[in-house]
């Protein structure tokens, strides 16, 4: 009977790939188990049953050796950090070249004025404009969702600070705004000065996010 | 029973923390100290067994290491580790106070 004990182990785990290890733990506990069943005086039938009985769902097992992220408060396998590491330096790639585009963004515009064909030019600066917002989102979107559980007591004041900035820039580009179309009277184009300002307050932010994550 | 092994099933971390702090030991001899304690009316399966430690290793609560024992046996021996004894002070004060919780939710008596 020890031998088909072995021979059950074995068929048990046939076909999952690395699992020497955990078989043969498991099967020299049931060993141990048969033995000291048949110590007690079981039958070789009995204390056959009772060990195999004894070892329960292997799938249990079998999923938590593929799993890679343990639900618990405890520290981490190094697994997750190299992913958190990777992601982090993505979502650093994706700001810094939204930061990138936001600098860049103005160049459409002046470029195609030159040859006359400022709307053309105006749409290739919303264009990046827009892309580099959809970078931003994104590199918050890949920190937000795994550290949002942990990270909100941090959370909190970055805010606020941003709060600040957004209303202390909106102010400054509405004064701009007034003063620039008063002086000039070119109201029919002052108005591009909000879409800069969207992009200049995207530009502060990321520049915000890359520091805080320094 | 059923019952009853559910809600200790809870608290396998804390019990097998709690037997390695007195020795090592390996896995069968940790689920027989288990049935001894509870007078055989508490036994872990295997695999919740293998899978507990697997779980407390990767969290650093405890460590392994292969020996043998006299008849030949090449048997996984787990240790504590001292993040597993603090872990383990740790859960035994949880149970402490779940226990005095319960204790007081359940009076049926004025």
């Amino acid at each position: 009977m020890r031998e088909q004990l072995i021979q059950y182990v074995n068929l048990l785990f046939a076909g999952v790939a690395d699992a020497d290890e955990i078989k043969q733990e498991i099967l020299q506990n049931t060993l141990d188990r048969y033995d000291d069943l048949m110590d007690q005086g079981k039958t070789p039938e009995a204390a056959y049953r009772l060990a195999i009985s004894g070892i329960g769902d292997i799938n249990e097992i079998l999923s938590s050796a593929t799993a890679t992220d343990i639900p618990q408060a405890t520290p981490q396998p190094q697994q997750n950090n190299v992913i958190g590491k990777l992601e982090s330096i993505g979502s650093k790639a994706l700001k810094a070249c939204a930061i990138a585009l936001y600098i860049l963004c103005p160049i459409p515009v002046i470029v195609m004025a030159m040859i006359g064909m400022e709307t053309l030019g105006l749409c290739g600066t919303l264009g990046m404009v827009a892309i580099a917002t959809v970078m931003l989102v994104l590199s918050r979107g890949d920190n937000g969702s795994k550290q949002e559980t942990t990270k909100n007591n941090t959370e909190a004041p970055e805010t606020e600070l941003k709060k600040s900035v957004r209303s202390l820039i909106g102010a400054i580009g509405f004064a701009v705004y007034m003063i620039v179309s008063f002086t000039t009277g070119a109201w029919h184009i002052t108005w591009l000065i909000f879409p800069i300002l969207g992009a200049v307050r995207g530009l502060v932010f990321a520049i915000m996010d890359l520091k805080e994550n320094n | 029973m059923s019952i009853a092994g559910d809600l200790i099933r809870g608290h396998t971390d804390a019990i097998i923390l709690a037997r390695l702090l007195r020795s090592d030991s390996y896995g069968y001899e940790i689920n027989k100290m288990i049935s001894n304690l509870s007078s055989g009316r508490f036994e872990l399966k295997e695999a919740t067994l293998y899978t507990a430690f697997k779980r407390l290793e990767e969290a650093g609560f405890i460590a392994s290491y292969w020996g043998s024992s006299g008849a030949g046996a090449r048997r996984r021996y787990y240790a504590i580790t001292p993040a597993g004894k603090e872990a383990c002070h740790q859960l035994m004060l949880e149970w402490k106070e779940t226990k005095e919780i319960m204790d007081q939710l359940l009076i049926t008596e004025e």
